[in-house]
């Protein structure tokens, strides 16, 4: 196993610059100005100038972009995540007719691409005078994100002891008061696992966005879009000034996350 | 008084599996009644049933005045110590204890007392704010059972609590386990596949297979008087020895049980069981403790195996030219492998057993045991 070891830092090595240059790139060029990354562009920058910053800031509705993301991101992960929680609770501890054909059903949800719904969904916005609002995009940021978060969350929920929510309810829980109690705090790995993937996927989304929002209600990867096909097409420091405010969020949502992504949450429930 | 009653319960699982059939089980208030069993004989999906945390699906269960059939686990009375502890892996170890109450609406001082006043019982107040993970085996354990006597529940259930302890540990536990139940003085029913357990913790025990009750009766009745040969051969370590395929005789006026070339005489009751199994095999029962070891002239002609000193007594194999027997001599008995020597046996202690049915036949004919 030792002689493998400098082999395995050497691909890692190599796959953290493949991975990490380019971002590190971005937020470096971000404090640079226009003339200094003309200069050398491969360089660190002398100094730490933050107009670009400030140039993104004030140029068109940027910071509207992003409040748009935020809530419409924060609400679709948060009810898509609970709704998920429940839904993959009842299929892995709940006995019912039909439950296996239901789950197919629900993971069926995976096969549809998003682009073929693109044009209903817009007709259907727009009949139901939903269009240029955040729900029309937070009702099907929510319904792609169920069925594989309901499909990670039913996979842990099933691994999980059931001692422990037998303990629960014979401590006074009903069923639903130990998937709040028990289950879920225990599901936080596979929970925080689900929240990542839907943040990431719902901050960068681009199709919904550019097709059932538009002008200020529009979320930022469709504001980043229309800010580079204007005057900041040339501004490259400008774009990755603005690229790298946009990516912070994903940033700290992982960081967030993460630690609850760790082996042994479970330690201590089971003996053995 | 929380006495509790099994009426005919039978479990079903779906495929028709069948996990526990007819059980009648009537547990007196105060009782420690042990349900015993090897793996998959029913016992945990009965305690389970008593618990609410399976459907019954035919028969009744009674705890104290109320059938609690169609009652959730949370309304009756209870509380269950599991084999894997359960606790709550995300909360501290006060808060684990704490949580039946606060879900009761207990006030948060009443909380503290409750729960101060069990981890002093058990010796866990230094142990209130660690995480489980935190803990040993025995601490969580501890903690578990700390977490059923603060509810100050009618019926304590116990499934296997002591199975994922070392064995010193379990002992020690055990006799915990003893004082508590003495000390509360409550309905307890605890489930175990280990005969020691039960034989030690149990005011009567239920030993169970294959989902049937084979025997329900104090330890050493059980013991002392097993109704088949199910019984017979679970309780006991080393386990009872069965010489199989034997015949009961008369020779000279006298009953004698003839395998091979063992001639074992029989006391007067034989004579009764024998005339049950007329002219048919019969499988002597011995316990290794009513076997000696003598001369080769002398009783059962047997070749020594293998020799297990354990100290304070002599596990011995041996082989006659019919059955494999094992013997408990004493710690210095001389004796090693490959001797032949002749085995002697407690003839009054002995067992006769229909081969068919597995049924004690001596049972009916060697008269009652004096009353405990």
């Amino acid at each position: 196993m030792k002689t493998w070891r400098p082999f395995r830092f050497s691909i890692a090595a190599v796959l953290s610059v493949i991975f990490g240059y380019p971002l590190l790139w971005m937020v470096l060029t971000s404090f640079k100005s226009r003339a200094e990354l003309e200069a050398s562009a491969w360089s660190l920058p002398t100094r730490f100038y933050l107009g670009n910053f400030r140039d993104v800031l004030s140029m068109g509705h940027f910071g509207r972009y992003y409040l748009n993301s935020i809530v419409v991101c924060g609400v679709s992960v948060a009810v898509a995540s609970l709704a998920a929680a429940a839904a993959a609770y009842a299929f892995a501890r709940l006995r019912f007719r039909g439950k296996e054909a239901l789950f197919l059903l629900l993971l069926s949800g995976m096969m549809i691409p998003v682009h073929v719904t693109l044009i209903p969904l817009h007709r259907m916005m727009s009949s139901l005078g939903l269009l240029n609002s955040p729900v029309a995009l937070i009702g099907p940021y929510i319904a792609f994100a169920l069925p594989v978060s309901t499909f990670i969350l039913r996979a842990f929920f099933e691994s999980l002891p059931r001692d422990v929510e037998d303990a629960a309810q014979l401590d006074g829980c009903s069923p639903i008061g130990a998937f709040w109690h028990v289950a879920l705090p225990l599901a936080a790995p596979a929970l925080a696992t689900v929240i990542i993937f839907n943040f990431v996927y719902m901050w960068n989304e681009f199709a919904f966005a550019l097709t059932l929002t538009s002008g200020t209600t529009t979320t930022l990867p469709v504001g980043i879009y229309e800010v580079s096909r204007s005057s900041f097409s040339t501004h490259v420091p400008g774009m990755t000034a603005g690229l790298t405010i946009g990516v912070i969020p994903g940033l700290i949502v992982y960081f967030i996350a993460q630690k609850h992504i760790v082996k042994g949450m479970t330690a201590g429930a089971l003996g053995g | 008084m929380a006495d509790v009653v099994l009426d005919n319960v039978t479990k079903v699982f779906p495929g028709d599996v069948l996990a526990a059939s007819d059980i009648n089980i009537h547990v007196a208030d105060k009782e420690l009644l042990v349900l015993v069993g090897p793996s998959g004989c029913g016992k945990s999906t009965t305690l389970r049933m008593v618990a609410g945390l399976e459907d019954v699906t035919r028969g009744t269960i009674r705890i104290g005045d109320r059938v609690v059939n169609d009652i959730p686990p949370k309304d009756r009375d209870i509380a269950m110590v599991f084999q894997n502890y359960a606790l709550y892996p995300h909360m501290s170890v006060y808060r684990n204890m704490a949580f039946g109450l606060k879900l009761r609406k207990v006030p948060k001082k009443e909380i503290q007392e409750r729960v101060n006043q069990a981890a002093a019982l058990l010796g866990i107040q230094n142990l209130l704010d660690r995480k489980p993970k935190a803990l040993s085996g025995g601490q969580r354990q501890r903690v578990a059972v700390g977490r059923a006597i603060v509810r100050e529940p009618a019926v304590f259930l116990f499934d296997e609590p002591l199975s994922n302890l070392d064995a010193k540990l379990r002992v020690s536990m055990r006799a915990e386990l003893n004082k508590l139940h003495n000390r509360l003085a409550k309905t307890m029913i605890y489930v175990t596949h280990d005969q020691v357990e039960a034989m030690t913790l149990g005011d009567r025990i239920a030993v169970m297979n294959e989902g049937v009750i084979q025997q329900l009766a104090s330890p050493l009745e059980l013991y002392d008087r097993p109704v088949n040969e199910f019984v017979a051969g679970f309780l006991g370590t080393p386990p009872m020895n069965f010489m199989t395929n034997g015949r009961i005789k008369q020779q000279d006026g006298k009953f004698v049980f003839n395998a091979g070339a063992a001639r074992i005489g029989l006391p007067d009751w034989a004579r009764q069981a024998a005339d049950d199994l007329p002219g048919r095999d019969v499988t002597l029962g011995v316990r290794p403790e009513d076997l000696s070891l003598g001369s080769p002239e002398d009783g059962v002609k047997a070749t020594v195996n293998v020799v297990e000193p354990l100290g304070n007594e002599m596990i011995i194999y041996l082989t006659t030219d019919y059955h494999d027997l094992i013997c408990k001599a004493p710690a210095h008995q001389k004796v090693a492998v490959d001797d032949v020597v002749g085995l002697r046996i407690n003839v009054e202690k002995t067992h006769l057993f229909d081969p068919e049915t597995g049924q004690n036949v001596s049972l009916t004919h060697r008269g009652q045991p004096p009353k405990e």
